[in-house]
């Protein structure tokens, strides 16, 4: 994704901070009803600010609602509590257990939604230059990230051009799961090999041209960095404040690690 | 070859294997999540698949902090083309890649052998187990499914990531492009040499 929105102006790393600060701040509270609370923040900021096209909001809205039922349920049927609803099996449905199991649901949607604002917002490129030049990620390994990120796309091609290679071999489309089994290898080997092979590529051309991978150097793009993180950060601080603080009026919260 | 740090040709080969693992990795997340969440441990089995950057790196370059760094490349690749756990993806990579870490470190970068590398996955597999309890209140389930998760986990990571990394790591060897790599190098007389 590219630097999207008033968002994507911020400093990446910093952006990463933020929001793995708040992601800690939401798993020491363990009650649903703040967690949901909090969570509604990162929502109306995908919903409002993002501004992306409505159709990939609303798909991403769905898939990450069946994520929240899905985590929801591993503590609803699953968790310990006193008063049984229901059990069968393994199975356990408890009161207690429904209420930690929305506390992780919501919380894992708030997660997600971080996590989504921040990949769309970002750019990988510079993200990985401001993890460079921001927190100190030392250049040998900033610039090999880099070059993997472009490899992200040649994979593609390498499967295409192996699943042809097979085709052209006459191997015929898996039917057994024994069959899967082997076809998922006969695609694993030969593309780790090609990968190894391109990082050796990549590898030997950049010591070619003098990268030695220190800090011994200058940068072409800067990461800059400045009074709009700080103003992100302290927004999301009073959000979080105002809601903390609405939710102990109310007498709901609880805090702890669930 | 008996330097310690890891030079530019060793870490992007760090990296491009850790990055193809992520994608792996992300492909794998929904079929897990559907197969575990549902029943409530089924898929702990084959969790140990998350580890397995960390093993074929580590078996491959055999230097110390290749394990560490190849699953933190691997969760960024994750994080990077959209896995759904969201940033905490970072910290569960962090944590396995220091336990696979803290196995070598225990047998000083010296062995290499098969008990080893099921060794990291153990050690990995706590790892995960950290955040799993830290963020997704593991310590709320039934005794029963805990001890379940925790005992599926850990033999499964004995095979799906200690076996089965060191098995595709050897298959790649055969292939002859890891031929300047430790696992061939540090070899008394490489597989090649042998009349």
């Amino acid at each position: 994704m590219e630097d999207r929105g008033i968002i994507g102006q911020l400093n990446p790393a910093f952006k990463l901070a933020t929001h793995g600060f708040f992601m800690l701040l939401l798993t020491i509270i363990s009650d649903p009803f703040t967690s949901f609370l909090l969570m509604l923040i990162p929502l109306i900021i995908t919903f409002t600010m993002l501004r992306l096209p409505a159709k990939i909001l609303f798909t991403t809205f769905v898939s990450f609602l069946f994520l929240f039922f899905l985590s929801t349920w591993s503590l609803a049927a699953f968790g310990r509590g006193e008063t049984i609803w229901f059990q069968w099996a393994w199975f356990h449905f408890t009161k207690e257990g429904l209420m930690n199991g929305l506390t992780i649901g919501f919380r894992m949607l708030a997660f997600l939604y971080y996590g989504f604002i921040f990949i769309m917002t970002t750019n990988p490129t510079s993200f990985v230059l401001s993890l460079m030049q921001q927190f100190r990620l030392r250049p040998k390994w900033a610039y090999a990230l880099l070059a993997g990120i472009r490899f992200l796309p040649l994979f593609h091609q390498e499967l295409a051009q192996i699943r042809a290679a097979h085709r052209v071999r006459g191997v015929h489309r898996a039917t057994s799961l024994r069959e899967r089994l082997q076809t998922a290898f006969r695609f694993t080997i030969p593309l780790l090999a090609q990968g190894i092979r391109k990082a050796e590529r990549v590898a030997i051309a950049l010591e070619a041209r003098g990268f030695d991978g220190s800090w011994n150097r200058t940068f072409y793009r800067t990461i800059p960095w400045g009074y709009k993180d700080v103003v992100y950060f302290v927004v999301l601080l009073l959000a979080h404040g105002i809601l903390i603080g609405l939710s102990t009026a109310l007498g709901m919260i609880r805090w702890g690690l669930v | 070859m008996k330097e310690k740090t890891l030079n530019i040709r060793e870490v992007i080969l760090t990296v491009i294997i850790a990055i193809l693992c992520g994608v792996l990795y992300r492909l794998w997340t929904p079929i897990y999540d559907f197969a575990d969440l549902l029943t409530g441990f089924s898929g702990q089995f084959v969790y140990g698949f998350w580890f397995i950057a960390s093993i074929i790196a580590a078996y491959i370059i055999r230097k110390p902090g290749v394990a560490f760094l190849a699953e933190m490349a691997a969760s960024s690749g994750e994080l990077l083309t959209g896995s759904s756990y969201g940033l905490t993806t970072l910290l569960s990579g962090a944590l396995q890649g220091l336990g696979a870490e803290a196995v070598l470190m225990a047998v000083r970068y010296r062995r290499w052998d098969l008990p080893v590398l099921m060794g990291m996955s153990v050690a990995a597999t706590a790892g995960s187990f950290i955040v799993d309890y830290a963020f997704w209140g593991y310590a709320e389930k039934t005794v029963f499914v805990q001890t379940m998760s925790i005992i599926l986990r850990t033999v499964g990571s004995l095979f799906v990531c200690g076996l089965l990394g060191k098995w595709i790591v050897d298959l790649v060897a055969k292939t002859g492009v890891l031929n300047s790599y430790a696992i061939i190098t540090s070899k008394k007389k490489p597989e090649w040499d042998k009349s």
